[in-house]
């Protein structure tokens, strides 16, 4: 059988096209959603759309079908890239693409209808698990399988990255979502009552450190060097901070339960290797950083390169920022508030959305052999991102602080100073601005959609040919 | 260390075998011994599994989503305490499957409204909560009012609980949907919610 | 004093940074002639509003701090906005190396104290706690400063623009950093003996 002599694109293309889209669909959910706390009437009374089901919605469709698909074209074409491959099996992951986009059309049916378990990002009923299960193995199949045909001997570090969230989520999703079925449309978990919480957080906070962070710095570690046409800053910091990461993060989960009915011994382990965990996290950034620092003549010039740097900006932010509001003292604060909800969207937003727009930018010329439409929208796309990002962030954080110290406020003579209800009132401006920042950082999507649209539209799609590795 | 990374870097099998090593550490010294203490597994004194219509309800409030607004787990503060109830106790959550304890209070916390308010209130409050409470943001349920009780898969569902370690009887299963008969989802809920956090009476 | 430098930035932002180039400011020059100064306003402005004029939220009572919890509080944030411009002064001057833009030290943190001075004036409205009101002038005097950064960094810096552009970008996340390390210590200390206390 002869070998392949071009790369398989296709699968990577579609996926591609998909994150652009998933990017819309969850987003304007998003912005729904920002809009239902403002102003409540939005709920209209209808259930498939109350906030309170809608909210599940919005988590998936951004973390696995935008985020998903962003990780499936990336990790798929850096492979190949990097292996001088082609797919170890194109009819396997033509699979994993129908199999992913079968879960989230699920995901979108199912979960307004009130068909979900309420674990965080782990929301989908059993059926739906046992397809993730299955999509989730071959991934990995086509994935381990085509290092192993690679012709270059050395694995390249952002396939070391890919690996880890692979293998990790597989691990996670099949022990956290262990339940047993009452009906086709409900289970019971496996858990009850604290251990569950310990489960729960064990694969959620994962899913953000794996799904969110260890796969998009395999992202990273591919498309900043390649935009920035030098090399990664430093080898030896990459292995390092990649073993320490992948160690440490598991460990974080107990910063989400504390000073709940968890044992102090689980939060204080929690708190300490979340502390621990900023030093492995901040080799990512400094190597992306410093990787970007030598392309400094091509920044003013560069809208994607822009995207690239500030994503690598806001991870150093939210992975400061996480440690410190692991420290129980602050969590004490900032547990139940709006700050939480900022630190996520600065790191969804500023981190996951902005590298995954970088990547798609510099993705789909190439994927279709053209050069992209317009430099100008994506500069507008840039500006307009960043404004809502940090609209979004510092409304929160003023709201979020609000809410804590409202909540604790005691008067001298110690009774409570503020009713609850007193708090959701003077959240409702910042509501405002949150949901004025999401639409900023919704148009800015669409005017990429709009730009990748143009740049693709009519083109004949050609699959690059497998280059002789140099060594 | 370059060295024995290079070995790493040219095998993919040895570096998924040590990846998976090195991933599992965590999660088997922290979460495996929590299934083994005590005081995690064990009921406060007073805690029977919930009666079906409160079943029911646990399934509405879990339905609706509820924890996405609303926490169910007071933490030993003092100004928390003070306008929640006692702190909550892990013994109290031993047939919550999944917990509910949120992570986001957008509402109030709930683990201690059993016998805050009544009935009546927390019908028109779950119907339209601006009727009660005009600066809330929380979105009205009123199909809850309209709706029937599903009684056809109670008994699957203690079923199922008690092989999971709830402790029902044959005579509680087999007279469970006879206590649905008659009944709104509306009533399954607010029993639901009549009966959280009732186990522990004092206040501290 | 660095009154008339403050003017000049204000009118013309790149005569002004030219001027205080020129100046050469040593630390102390800059930190008695400007910081200390100017991060008086937000500071006193702060301490007066909360505690003699307050603030309502929704149609509720008016809140006010008890005065020892504020004046606590006040001197804090006074600390905290020196070490504010000590901290992102330092970080430039130490950045200043990877970007072939050795500045001496003082140069570097009247960088960030100059800077700064649209955020340090408009603490003046501390002083009457309007939520809307701190919103639409707060917002275009953090725009103002952002430019003032970026128009300053490369004149005082001695870099080319586009150097500049990419060094104000790397110092921009620093800030970030820092501006979430001082979240977390606020409500370390609100933990430890310097909570706010309420009193109407």
């Amino acid at each position: 059988m002869a070998e392949a002599q071009t790369y398989n694109y296709k699968v990577v293309r579609q996926f591609a096209v998909m994150t652009i889209v998933w990017g819309i669909v969850g987003m304007l959910v998003g912005v729904i959603l920002a809009a239902q706390l403002a102003w409540p009437v939005l709920n209209f009374d209808i259930p498939w759309l109350t906030f309170s089901r809608l909210r599940p919605l919005h988590t998936n469709a951004v973390i696995f079908a935008f985020g998903g698909s962003a990780l499936f074209a990336s990790s798929y074409y850096v492979v190949q890239r990097t292996c001088h491959v082609r797919l170890f099996s194109d009819r396997l992951a033509a699979f994993t693409f129908w199999g992913w986009q079968s879960v989230i059309v699920l995901a979108v049916i199912t979960l307004p209808l009130g068909i979900t378990t309420t674990k965080e990002y782990a929301e989908l009923e059993w059926p739906i698990d046992l397809l993730i299960a299955v999509v989730w193995v071959v991934y990995a199949i086509v994935f381990l399988g085509t290092i192993v045909k690679r012709r270059v001997s050395h694995i390249y570090v952002a396939n070391w990255f890919f690996a880890a969230f692979i293998l990790a989520v597989a691990m996670l999703h099949i022990v956290n979502s262990a339940a047993l079925p009452v009906s086709m449309w409900k289970s019971y978990s496996a858990y009850a009552g604290v251990q569950d919480a310990m489960v729960q957080w064990w694969y959620g906070h994962n899913a953000v450190g794996f799904f969110l962070t260890a796969g998009f710095l395999g992202m990273m570690y591919y498309f900043v060097p390649k935009q920035a046409n030098r090399p990664i800053y430093s080898y030896r910091l990459s292995i390092v901070h990649f073993w320490a990461l992948i160690f440490t993060y598991i460990w974080a989960g107990p910063h989400h339960l504390h000073y709940t009915a968890l044992p102090d011994w689980a939060q204080s382990l929690g708190m300490a290797m979340s502390l621990i965990l900023l030093a492995p996290s901040w080799g990512g950034m400094i190597n992306g950083i410093m990787t970007l620092s030598g392309a400094w003549e091509k920044l003013r010039t560069d809208p994607v390169l822009r995207f690239l740097i500030v994503s690598v900006s806001f991870y150093g932010m939210s992975t400061f920022e996480g440690p410190m509001m692991a420290i129980k003292t602050v969590n004490a604060l900032s547990h139940y508030t709006d700050w939480t909800i900022g630190h996520v969207h600065s790191g969804t937003l500023g981190w996951v959305a902005m590298v995954t727009y970088g990547t798609m930018y510099y993705l789909l010329p190439r994927l279709f052999g053209r050069e992209l439409y317009s430099l100008k929208l994506v500069e507008l796309h840039f500006w307009i991102a960043t404004i809502g990002i940090v609209l979004y962030i510092t409304a929160m954080w003023v709201s979020g602080i609000m809410q804590g110290l409202m909540w604790r406020a005691v008067n001298t003579d110690g009774t409570l100073t503020y009713s609850f209800v007193e708090s959701v009132q003077a959240m409702h401006p910042f509501y405002i601005i949150r949901f004025l920042g999401g639409v900023l950082f919704l148009s800015g999507a669409i005017i990429m959609a709009y730009n990748l649209w143009k740049t693709v539209a009519g083109a004949k799609t050609v699959d690059a040919a497998i280059p002789v590795p140099a060594h | 260390m370059a060295k024995g990374h290079e070995k790493l870097e040219t095998n993919i099998g040895l570096m998924v075998v040590l990846i998976l090593l090195v991933m599992s550490v965590g999660g088997i010294v922290t979460v495996v011994p929590q299934f083994f203490q005590g005081e995690l597994t064990t009921p406060v004194k007073g805690l029977t599994p919930r009666n079906p219509l409160q079943l029911a309800g646990m399934d509405i409030y879990i339905r609706e989503s509820c924890m996405v607004c609303h926490s169910q787990m007071i933490r030993p503060f003092r100004a928390e305490t003070e306008r929640y109830g006692h702190y909550s106790v892990a013994g109290e959550f031993v047939y919550d499957r999944p917990f509910q304890w949120g992570s986001k209070r957008t509402g109030p916390d709930l683990h201690r409204v059993g016998g805050r308010y009544s009935d009546a209130w927390h019908r028109v409050h779950l119907i339209n909560p601006r009727d009660v409470v005009p600066e809330s943001v929380m979105p009205g349920y009123p199909w809850l009012a309209e709706n029937a009780v599903d009684a056809s898969d109670i008994r699957t569902k203690m079923r199922v609980l008690r092989v999971l370690g709830h402790p029902y009887t044959d005579e509680e299963i087999e007279k469970a949907p006879g206590m649905l008969e008659g009944k709104s989802e509306m009533d399954a809920i607010i029993a639901y919610l009549q009966n959280l956090g009732t186990s522990i009476k004092t206040r501290r | 004093m660095s009154l008339s430098h403050v003017l000049k930035l204000f009118v013309n932002p790149r005569d002004g940074w030219m001027a205080i180039h020129d100046r050469g400011y040593s630390i102390a020059g800059v930190v008695l002639g400007h910081t200390l100064i100017f991060a008086l306003i937000p500071a006193v402005a702060g301490y007066f509003g909360t505690t003699q004029v307050g603030w309502q939220v929704g149609g509720g009572e008016i809140v006010r701090l008890t005065s020892a919890s504020a004046g606590k509080i006040a001197v804090l944030y006074y600390l905290a906005m020196l070490a504010g411009v000590g901290t992102v002064g330092w970080a430039i001057h130490w950045m200043g190396k990877t970007y072939d833009a050795d500045q001496p030290v003082g140069q570097c943190i009247a960088l960030a104290s100059f800077t700064a001075t649209p955020l340090f004036l408009i603490g003046f409205l501390q002083a009457y706690p309007v939520l809307w009101l701190n919103l639409i002038a707060g917002l275009p005097a953090l725009a103002f400063t952002t430019y003032l950064f970026y128009t300053g960094v490369p004149i005082m810096m001695e870099v080319s623009r586009e150097r500049g552009f990419l060094f104000s970008s790397a110092m921009l996340a620093f800030g970030l950093v820092t501006l979430v390390a001082m979240l977390a210590v606020t409500a370390l200390l609100w933990g430890t003996g310097f909570a706010p206390s309420f009193t109407s």
